[in-house]
C-alpha cells in the first residue's frame, strides 16, 4: 500500500491581492509520478517553492514524510530533493565540488553515492568541469544528481526536460519510472509538455489561477485501474466513410445511433469524423458491434479510445482561449 | 555542531574561490613592502647603532652636509632678492649667510659641517647677522616702523642683544661639541618657557642623555637631534607643570585635576625611559620606519575594508540573484544557521587577512629597515612603565584594526540580505564607508552634544579611536578613559555591540523571514 509522501492541506499563498494558490489541496504517494499541470501562472512554481522551503504558506500546511515543515522543518527538508525553475549552482566550482557541498549539507560523506549519481545522470565525464561552463541540459542532469543524492523520498522537479535533447529525456522518463516504480520514490513533476507528461506520470493535477481542479490518473496507470476494476475501457466505433462506400449509400452517425435500442442510445454517443464513442466491457462491445452489423451499418474500424492529456486539459483548464 | 561545520565548510569554499580575495591578497602583499622601499630611500643617516665608532666616513659626511646646502639653496629659490618687503630680503639673505657659513665650515672642518646640530646653529647665526645687516642698512632700504620692529624683534630686542647671542654662538660653534651646543640650549631655555625651574628641569632632562662618547646617533641625525630637542622640552614643561600646578606644555593656566597629575606623571615616566635610552628609537631610520607602518597600515586596513565590504556586501545578493540560494534552503538546515555560517566564515577571512596583513608590515619592515628594536613602545600607566616590542604592539594594533572589519561585516551583510541586489548592496556600503571617513574629519573637533547627534557615524570607527589610545588598552587597567573626546571606549564598545546586534537582527529577520 503506497503512502502519502507529500501531503499539503489547504494550501494558500497571497501576493498583494492576487491568490496565487487558493485552497489547494493534494497528496503525492510513494512509487507514483505526479504531475503538476496548469497554465502559466496557475501556481505551480508557487505551489512547488512553498514544499521547498522558499516560500511561506499564508495558511494550511505541509506534510513531508510525516513531517511538518513548519515544526520539523530539518527532517521534513531530509526528504525531498528537486530542483525548481532552472538548476542553479555555483559556476565558480565543478560539478563534482557542487555535489559535494550540497551532499555535505545532508551529513553525507560517501564518495561513491556522488559516483553513482553521476553515472546515473550520464555526467561522468565532464563531472570535473566548472559548471560555468555547462549547458543547460548538462545543468539540468548535474541539478538531477544534486537532487538525488541524499537518496529523497520526495523528489520534485520543475520542468525537468527544460534544455535536454531527446536522448536525455528518454533517459529522465526511464530514470523517473525507475525510481518511482522500483525504489519506491515519490516524484513530482511540473511541466508544460503535456506529451511527455502523459508518456511519463501516473496521476496528474490540473491547477488554474491558484486552484486545483481536477486529479486524473494518466496513461498505463488510467487503462490498467479501469480494466481492473470493471474492464470497462472507451471504444471508438468508426463508420465506414462515404468515400470508401464507392457510391453506395452509407447511413450517417446519427443514423447509426437511431438505429440502436433506446438503452443504448444513452451510452453511446456521436464523435467528430463518422464515428461513436462509448465506454464499455468488453461483453458490451461485442454486443454493440453485432447490433450495428445486423442493421446493416458499415464499419471501418474499432479503436481502443483514450481521451489525449491535453483534451483532459483544455477541457478542464477551459484552453485554447486567448491569453490574457 | 556538525551541520554548522558542513555549513561553514561550504560558505569559506565560497569566498576562498573568489577572485577578489586574490586580488586583495595581492594588494596586502605588495602595498607595505612598496612603501617602506619608498620611505626607506628618503632617510639620509642610516646608521641607527648609536655608536661612536660608526661615524661617518668622509664621503658620507660630505653627502649628510651637502643635503643641507641643497635645502637651503632651494628655500631661498623662493624668495625674489629684488622684493622690497623686510621679511623676504630677511630670508633672503639669512639663507645666503647660511650657505656660505656652511660651505666655509664644509671645507674647514666637514665633520662639524655635517651634523645638523651645527647647521641649525649656522642657521641661527645668519639669521642675527642678516637682522643686523638689514638693520643697520634700515634707512637706506627705506624700511618703515613696523619693519624695523620686527627686525628688532628678530635681533632679540637690540643690536647689543644680537651681538651677544652671535659671540655665543660662535663660541659654540668653534667649540663643535654636542655638550657645548646642550649648554648653549641651557642658556637660551628662557625663550621656551621662563624661569629657573623650567632651565633646572631641561638641565635634568639632557643630563639623563647619554653624552657624546657614549652615543653618536643623534651628531648626524637631523631627526635624533629634532627628536632629542624635543624630548627634553617635554620633561621640562611636564615637570615644570607638576610644580606649578597647570599644563605648562599646552599653555593652559587651569588647575590640574588628579587625572591629569597622573597622566603628566605617566609621561615623565615614559620619557625618563626614552631620553636614557634615545639612540634606536630617535633615529631617522626608526622615524621613517615607523611612519611606513603608519602609512602601510592605514593603506592595508582601506584595502581589508573595501574587499570585505565587496565581499560582504554581495555574499548573499549575488546567491539571490543567481539563484544558488535555492540549493541551500533545500537543504535540512534552518534559514538562519544558514546566515550564522556565511557571518562566520566572513569573520573568519577577515581576521585571517587581517593577521596576513600584520605580518606581511611586520616581515617589509624587518627586510626594509632592519631589527626592529628601535620602534620599541614605552608606555607608562598609573605610575607603571611598560615597554613593549613593536611586534606586540602592531598585534594590539592589528587586533583593534579586526574590530572595524568585524563591524563592516555584520553592517556589510545584513545590507547585502535585505536589498538583495549585489549593486545596490555594494553601492550603499561603500558610499557609507567613504562617507564615514569623510564625516570623521569633519566631526573630529565637535563637542560632545554635536558628536552625541552623529553618534552612529563616530562610533562605526570606534576602533580607530582604540588604536589611538592602544596604550591604555594595553594595561587593561583603564577602559574607561577617552579614545574620543566626550566618549568613553567602554561606552564606544557597549555602543558598537548594540550596533552589531542591531545589524545581526536584522540581517537575520530578512533572511528567515522572506520569501525567496
Amino acid at each position: 500500500m503506497s503512502e502519502d509522501i507529500l501531503k499539503l492541506n489547504h494550501l494558500t499563498k497571497q501576493f498583494g491581492r492576487r491568490k496565487a494558490v487558493d485552497d489547494l489541496t493534494l497528496s503525492v504517494r510513494s512509487g507514483e509520478i505526479f504531475g503538476f499541470l496548469g497554465p502559466n501562472g496557475a501556481g505551480k512554481t508557487t505551489t512547488i517553492k512553498m514544499v521547498m522551503g522558499f516560500l511561506f504558506e499564508d495558511t494550511g500546511h505541509i506534510e513531508i514524510g510525516g513531517y511538518d515543515l513548519r515544526h520539523q522543518y530539518g527532517k521534513a527538508m531530509a526528504q525531498v530533493g528537486g530542483i525548481v525553475e532552472n538548476p542553479e549552482m555555483y559556476g565558480q566550482f565543478s560539478g563534482r565540488q557542487n555535489l559535494e557541498m550540497y551532499a555535505r549539507l545532508h551529513g553525507l560523506k560517501d564518495r561513491r553515492r556522488i559516483d553513482e549519481v553521476v553515472r546515473l545522470v550520464g555526467m561522468d565525464k565532464r563531472i570535473n568541469e566548472k559548471v560555468k561552463r555547462y549547458s543547460l541540459g548538462m545543468k539540468q542532469r548535474v541539478g538531477l544528481a544534486q537532487a538525488l543524492v541524499h537518496r529523497p523520498r520526495l523528489l520534485i522537479l520543475d520542468e525537468p526536460t527544460n534544455g535536454l535533447d531527446p536522448d536525455g529525456i528518454h533517459q529522465l522518463r526511464d530514470l523517473l519510472k525507475n525510481l518511482a516504480h522500483q525504489e519506491g520514490v515519490a516524484v513530482m513533476v511540473s511541466s508544460h509538455q503535456l506529451a511527455e507528461m502523459q508518456m511519463m506520470c501516473d496521476r496528474v493535477g490540473i491547477i488554474n489561477q491558484g486552484r486545483l481542479l481536477d486529479v486524473r490518473l494518466v496513461g498505463q496507470a488510467a487503462a490498467g485501474e479501469a480494466g481492473g476494476a470493471a474492464g470497462i475501457r472507451p471504444y471508438r466505433i468508426e463508420l465506414l466513410p462515404p468515400e470508401a462506400a464507392r457510391g453506395q449509400a452509407v447511413p450517417t452517425a446519427q443514423e447509426a445511433l437511431a438505429a440502436l435500442p433506446e438503452g443504448w442510445r444513452n451510452l453511446v454517443h456521436i464523435a467528430k469524423g463518422q464515428a461513436l464513442e462509448a465506454e464499455l466491457d468488453p461483453q458490451q462491445l461485442q454486443e454493440l458491434l453485432g447490433m450495428l452489423l445486423a442493421a446493416g451499418i458499415p464499419l471501418s474500424q474499432v479503436l481502443y479510445s483514450s481521451r489525449s492529456l491535453e483534451d483532459l486539459y483544455f477541457s478542464v483548464t477551459g484552453g485554447g482561449q486567448a491569453l490574457a | 555542531m556538525r551541520k554548522y561545520l558542513a555549513l561553514f565548510k561550504n560558505e569559506w569554499m565560497k569566498l576562498s574561490h573568489r577572485a577578489l580575495l586574490i586580488v586583495g591578497i595581492v594588494a596586502l602583499l605588495v602595498v607595505p613592502p612598496l612603501v617602506a622601499v619608498s620611505m626607506r630611500s628618503s632617510v639620509t643617516y642610516t646608521d641607527n647603532s648609536g655608536s661612536v665608532s660608526q661615524t661617518p666616513d668622509q664621503s658620507q659626511l660630505q653627502e649628510l652636509a651637502q643635503v643641507h646646502l641643497d635645502e637651503l639653496a632651494e628655500q631661498q629659490s623662493w624668495y625674489d632678492p629684488a622684493a622690497s618687503d623686510v621679511y623676504t630680503q630677511l630670508e633672503y639673505k639669512a639663507n645666503e649667510l647660511a650657505q656660505t657659513a656652511l660651505q666655509s665650515l664644509m671645507d674647514s672642518r666637514l665633520d662639524l659641517a655635517a651634523r645638523p646640530y651645527i647647521q641649525d646653529l649656522l642657521d641661527q647665526q645668519a639669521r642675527l647677522q642678516a637682522a643686523l645687516t638689514l638693520a643697520q642698512n634700515s634707512q637706506a632700504q627705506g624700511f618703515s616702523e613696523s619693519d624695523q620692529l620686527s627686525l628688532l624683534n628678530e635681533m632679540g630686542g637690540s643690536e647689543v642683544a644680537a651681538e651677544q647671542t652671535l659671540t655665543q654662538l660662535g663660541q659654540v660653534l668653534t667649540d663643535g661639541s654636542f655638550e657645548a651646543y646642550r649648554d648653549y640650549l641651557l642658556e637660551t631655555s628662557g625663550s621656551v618657557v621662563s624661569g629657573a625651574d623650567y632651565q633646572a628641569a631641561l638641565a635634568e632632562a639632557w643630563a639623563m642623555v647619554p653624552t657624546e662618547d657614549q652615543q653618536a646617533a643623534w651628531l648626524y641625525d637631523s631627526s635624533a637631534y629634532t627628536t632629542l630637542r624635543s624630548l627634553t622640552e617635554q620633561y621640562a614643561a611636564a615637570e615644570v607643570s607638576m610644580a606649578r600646578g597647570y599644563d605648562v606644555l599646552n599653555g593652559t593656566e587651569q588647575p590640574l585635576r588628579a587625572q591629569e597629575r597622573q597622566s603628566f606623571q605617566d609621561l615623565l615616566l615614559e620619557l625618563r625611559y626614552e631620553l636614557k635610552n634615545p639612540a634606536a628609537s630617535v633615529t631617522e631610520l626608526a622615524q621613517a620606519a615607523n611612519n611606513s607602518d603608519s602609512v602601510a597600515k592605514q593603506l592595508n586596513l582601506i584595502i581589508l575594508c573595501i574587499g570585505i565590504l565587496i565581499a560582504a556586501g554581495s555574499f548573499v545578493s549575488q546567491e539571490m540573484e543567481t539563484g544558488s540560494i535555492k540549493s541551500l534552503i533545500i537543504s535540512p538546515t534552518r534559514r538562519y544557521k544558514i546566515y550564522l555560517a556565511k557571518l562566520g566564515a566572513l569573520l573568519l577571512i577577515s581576521l585571517a587577512l587581517a593577521v596576513f596583513s600584520w605580518l606581511v608590515r611586520l616581515i617589509s619592515l624587518r627586510i626594509v629597515f632592519g631589527p626592529l628594536s628601535g620602534l620599541t613602545q614605552v608606555i607608562a600607566h598609573n605610575g607603571s612603565l611598560h615597554v613593549w616590542n613593536y611586534w606586540q604592539y602592531t598585534a594590539l594594533d592589528a587586533g583593534l584594526g579586526y574590530l572595524t572589519l568585524a563591524v563592516i561585516v555584520f553592517f556589510a551583510l545584513a545590507v547585502s540580505t535585505v536589498t538583495r541586489r549585489t549593486a545596490v548592496a555594494v553601492g550603499l556600503t561603500l558610499g557609507s564607508y567613504f562617507g564615514l571617513m569623510v564625516t570623521e574629519s569633519v566631526l573630529a573637533n565637535f563637542g560632545w552634544k554635536e558628536a552625541f547627534r552623529f553618534l552612529p557615524l563616530m562610533n562605526l570607527d570606534f576602533s580607530t579611536r582604540l588604536l589611538s589610545d592602544a596604550s591604555r588598552l594595553m594595561t587593561l587597567k583603564q577602559f574607561g578613559s577617552t579614545p574620543q573626546v566626550n566618549i568613553s571606549v567602554g561606552f564606544s564598545a557597549l555602543y558598537v555591540l548594540i550596533l552589531a546586534g542591531l545589524l545581526l537582527w536584522m540581517g537575520l529577520d530578512s533572511f528567515c523571514r522572506r520569501d525567496i
